[in-house]
């Protein structure tokens, strides 16, 4: 532990609050964690990246935010949501009806990867976002009006878009219109779950950049669930690291790309190939990501870590502060940082090559 | 090596397609997914194809290894081209100058971006891996057979052998799937494997590791590898280990083709300008964009447009913010830029009429003020 005092989460306006959320498959008898005792906030106005690799559990973690796991998921722990002029309200504890009346789209939104299954394939666009308008008790003509404005901030065409069936669309528009469909009852909160996976390179671009001006246009804050390092820096204020089913490590997207303290999150700098950094610097992540039913004892990633000592086979780490704004669970983070180079450091871990 | 004669060479070949229009409410509208595209890949060369899905990469890719037939245009397997042997081959027992077919077939490999569907699900790694030994090496023994399986799974990790050779394709990872279908193509002892998206459906920890593996078995058996990815950053590093080219797919032309480095950090055509821009780079830019929205991309619109019915002229003169008005009616040829390095954009001739042509008018969102 530090001696000085670190600052603690509540200063911050918080907007999500995750206290001991699990998500567990009871799978004939064995019950399968995909999200393990996750405490964490988010802040309001941010735009927070959520990243890890597939089975790390962040999709769950997205779908526990928003009290939308699926059965036969069971969700256990609280999240609380502070809407900004409101009561807090709990959202694991609200029922299913509840939720779609006073909760998702007007406040959160959920949007997916895949905006083809999003979709029904007999409606127009415009038939889904009447029928969420709809459902509201929104007006079709103020909403109408609110869906051509958001069509054109996405660079959509309304009189194109509106009329068309979703598989008129490319994949790019459709994920747009999903995207505007999202937004369409002025939420507070919008979570992405891998929203441009399936997308080309132009169009993940071009999507992030027109995130980053709704958000702005529209006050929002984003949750931005993905396995894309490089995209998510785009536009994060804050990284948070997945790995086996927890948060290994939290921080300001500056302080992760440049001085990351834990050692997958290191890895995985190094692991993500990019167009400047030298060939010599990127490697891979020997071994694999545990499955829920056997996650190593003591710290999860003992197994693969280049610096795990006695102890990391025994004590789990907690996600702790290191710094401002930073935690991080690992026992030995300095250590980490002098012993495993990134490339914003000039290097990568040369010596890993014995296979 | 002798770079004298190339592996594959494909000249000014197209390939086309009937696209149906859904329910049949349109009549079928011919789409050119490869449109006059010329390349040689040399022998243990690797390039990389970069571009968005619908370019004709994929396509471009089947035809270099005869699985599609150019309308026009030939596709040669070191020097005799592969469809008339195949016609050959049909007619009188494959009897003609040059290779026969079945021998380029065996010749020109292929890895899929879902491992897991072209792998048999009923068979085991075993058989699965011996059906391509039984066809080429029929004089191996069924122990032969087995340690030759079991020293190749062995050579890419998947070891002991013993624990994999029985199992059946669900039973592996996506990584190890992968690493049995290359396994697989290899066994042919192949002179170009065609990979397409191979590395795209891993995880970011593995594909490091699965392009270190097939670059180390191209050492071991020497073989080409044309590389297709929608991502440059992989496309960069299979290139860069391997002092491979980059070619750059839009709409069925390659608009820019060149070593790694070059196109990298040279790039000259405004759409690899484009790529670039897509590609957000940790390495280098240290944080976030912050506020930088979209009207800073290097584009004049989003979208790409229908491929059935491509743009005239330069097929990406609707999208660039260099386009004149000479790129709406010509289409511009391939220019050399250096040596190797090449490219399909009228701003590489400084004499080039393109020079005087008036600017075209328009940037991102007009189209969306006006309906038609
Ligand atoms: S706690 Fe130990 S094993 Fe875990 S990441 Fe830190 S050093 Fe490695
Ligand atoms: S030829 Fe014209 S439209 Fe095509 S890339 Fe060059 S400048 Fe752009």
């Amino acid at each position: 532990m530090q001696t000085t005092e670190p600052p603690r989460q509540s200063d911050k306006d918080v907007i999500f609050e995750a206290r001991d959320v699990s998500v567990s498959f009871d799978m004939e008898g064995d019950e399968s964690r995909v999200l393990d005792s996750v405490d964490f906030d988010v802040y309001r106005g941010e735009t927070l990246g959520v990243v890890g690799e597939s089975g790390s559990g962040k999709s769950m973690f997205a779908s526990a935010l928003l009290n939308a796991v699926v059965e036969p998921g069971q969700v256990t722990g609280d999240v609380t949501y502070y809407p900004e002029d409101r009561d807090p309200v709990t959202v694991t504890d609200l029922t299913e009806s509840e939720l779609k009346e006073e909760i998702r789209w007007k406040e959160m939104a959920f949007v997916v990867q895949s905006a083809q299954s999003a979709f029904n394939p007999t409606m127009t666009i415009r038939q889904h976002y009447i029928e969420t308008l709809e459902a509201h008790g929104v007006g079709r003509q103020e909403g109408l009006e609110r869906a051509r404005e958001l069509c054109r901030d996405l660079y959509l065409n309304p009189e194109q878009v509106l009329p068309s069936y979703p598989h008129e669309l490319s994949g790019g528009m459709k994920q747009r219109a999903l995207l505007a469909l999202g937004v369409i009852l002025d939420p507070e909160v919008v979570v992405l779950d891998e929203p441009t996976a399936a997308l080309d390179l132009l169009m993940q671009r071009a999507i992030v950049s027109l995130l980053a001006d709704i958000k702005e246009k529209y006050d929002l804050t984003l949750v931005f669930v993905t396995h894309d390092l490089n995209l998510i820096s785009l536009i994060a204020d804050r990284l948070a690291v997945m790995y086996a089913f927890e948060f290994i490590e939290v921080a300001p997207t500056e302080r992760i790309l440049n001085d990351a303290a834990h050692p997958y999150t290191r890895a995985l700098l190094n692991a993500v190939p990019t167009i400047s950094a030298p060939i010599s610097t990127m490697t891979g992540i020997p071994g694999s990501t545990p499955n829920p039913k056997d996650v190593p004892a003591g710290c999860s990633y003992n197994p693969r870590c280049p610096i795990a000592k006695e102890e990391c086979r025994i004590d789990d780490p907690q996600l702790d502060p290191i710094h401002e704004e930073h935690s991080a669970a690992c026992f030995y983070p300095d250590e980490a940082r002098s012993e495993i180079g990134i490339p914003a450091t000039g290097g990568g871990d040369d010596e890993e090559g014995g296979r | 090596m002798s770079a004298d004669e190339p592996v594959v060479s494909m000249d000014d070949a197209t390939v086309q397609f009937e696209s149906e229009q859904l329910f049949g409410l349109a009549k079928s509208q011919v789409v050119r997914a490869v449109d006059g595209v010329s390349l040689d890949i040399r022998e243990n060369e690797v390039v990389a194809l970069v571009g968005e899905s619908g370019c004709g990469k994929t396509t471009l890719g089947k035809a270099a290894i005869g699985l599609h037939r150019p309308e026009s245009g030939t596709v040669s397997y070191r020097g005799t081209d592969i469809w008339e042997a195949k016609d050959a081959s049909g007619l009188f027992g494959g009897s003609v100058d040059g290779y026969p077919f079945h021998e380029i077939r065996r010749s020109l490999q292929m890895i899929h971006q879902d491992a897991e569907s072209s792998l048999d699900a009923n068979s085991t790694i075993q058989s699965i891996l011996e059906e391509p030994l039984i066809r080429w090496e029929p004089q191996l023994s069924r122990p032969d057979r087995r340690d030759r399986v079991g020293a190749f799974l062995d050579y890419v990790g998947l070891s002991p052998p013993d624990e994999y050779i029985d199992r059946f394709p669900h039973q592996l990872s996506g990584g190890e799937q992968q690493r049995v279908a290359l396994i697989r193509a290899l066994l042919m002892n192949p002179d170009m494997i065609l990979a397409d998206e191979s590395i795209s459906a891993l995880d970011v920890s593995l594909r490091i590791d699965m392009m270190d593996l097939m670059l180390r078995l191209q050492d071991e058996i020497n073989t080409s590898y044309l590389f297709i990815t929608h991502d440059i950053s992989n496309a960069r590093y299979i290139t860069k280990k391997s002092d491979g080219r980059i070619g750059i797919m839009y709409l069925g032309n390659l608009v820019e083709i060149g070593p790694v480095e070059e196109v990298i950090t040279n790039p000259q055509h405004p759409y690899t300008k484009a790529l670039l821009w897509a590609t957000p780079d940790i390495a280098s830019s240290g944080g976030r964009i912050g506020a930088e929205g979209i009207e800073a991309a290097p584009l004049r619109a989003i979208d790409v447009p229908d491929a059935a019915n491509p743009p005239s002229g330069c097929k990406f003169h609707d999208r660039c913010p260099e386009a004149r008005e000479v790129c709406e009616e010509v289409q511009p040829d391939s220019y050399r830029v250096d040596g190797d390095h090449e490219t399909a954009c009228f701003r590489m001739l400084d004499d080039h009429e393109y020079w005087s042509s008036p600017e075209l008018e328009g940037e991102m969102g007009d189209q969306l003020a006006t309906p038609d």
